[in-house]
């Protein structure tokens, strides 16, 4: 995520009315949007153009969020997109299967708002810090204490 | 059992015809890609095509502002589907009618 773009979000979810209820707040908070209500859209749409950040439900038909989660991190283009889950599911396995697979947190529904907000925020300059780190603009030491300071967020 | 019975009484029965599948099932709409083909220019199409697979709702529902003009009934259509976010049937109609082209 660079400052001079808006955040682009890819939305998956098989409900439409969780996905119309995600997608409006997020568009109201100045995000880009993209709502897509099937995994195989998702991957279509994710290697077509790859998005800042993935909120990605968990059940649903045909292929369920874990899959579709590896499947991401298994390509070259969407590797580095960071995934957050967000599922009915509440068992610990289910967060732990989520973590394994390569998501990088889990929101549990039913969720606030502002909850959802503060992990895509996060989530969205940790990336925006790995790249600039990656691309040789920040020293080491100048990413750990940003990183500390998002987490204490 | 009912042959038994018409044999003793000499009724017949006269069976009702079973209702199809084909009878039930209703086409979604009158949307086709025929239709798309005739109404809506290759450059829209393929903008549209383009912004639905990279699932950009909002892409795909400015292109259809600009059908709306040339072919409202369409664009109608499109817009409903799309704010249902089936892009499938929108992709099916525009990759049938591109495999054609």
């Amino acid at each position: 995520m660079s400052t001079d773009k808006t955040p682009d979000i890819l939305v998956v979810d098989d409900t439409p009315a969780n996905l119309q209820l995600i997608s409006g707040m997020l568009r109201s908070h100045g995000y880009k949007v993209r709502p897509v209500s099937s995994a195989a859209l998702a991957l279509q749409a994710a290697k077509a153009a790859p998005p800042d950040l993935v909120l990605l439900d968990i059940n649903m038909p045909e292929m369920n969020g874990y899959e579709v989660c590896t499947q991401l991190k298994a390509s070259d283009k969407t590797r580095e997109v960071p995934i957050i889950f967000l599922s009915a599911l509440h068992e610990t396995i289910d967060k732990v299967k989520a973590f394994n697979c390569g998501g990088v947190d889990y929101i549990s529904k039913p969720f606030q708002f502002e909850e959802v907000e503060a992990r895509v925020n996060t989530h969205l300059r940790l990336k925006s810090l790995r790249e600039e780190a990656s691309s040789g603009r920040v020293s080491l030491r100048r990413l750990t204490l940003r990183s500390r300071r998002v987490r204490m967020l | 059992m009912y042959d038994k019975v018409g044999r003793l009484t000499g009724a017949e029965y006269v069976y009702a015809e079973e209702q199809t599948n084909d009878e039930v099932v209703r086409p979604r709409s009158f949307l086709s890609k025929d239709k798309i083909a005739t109404a809506v220019p290759a450059e829209l199409r393929e903008q549209l095509r383009d912004a639905a697979l990279r699932a950009d709702l909002d892409d795909m529902l400015a292109v259809v502002d600009r059908i709306q003009t040339r072919a409202p009934e369409i664009a109608n259509e499109l817009r409903s589907r799309l704010q249902s976010f089936d892009y499938q049937s929108v992709l099916a109609l525009l990759e049938s009618e591109v495999a054609v082209s």
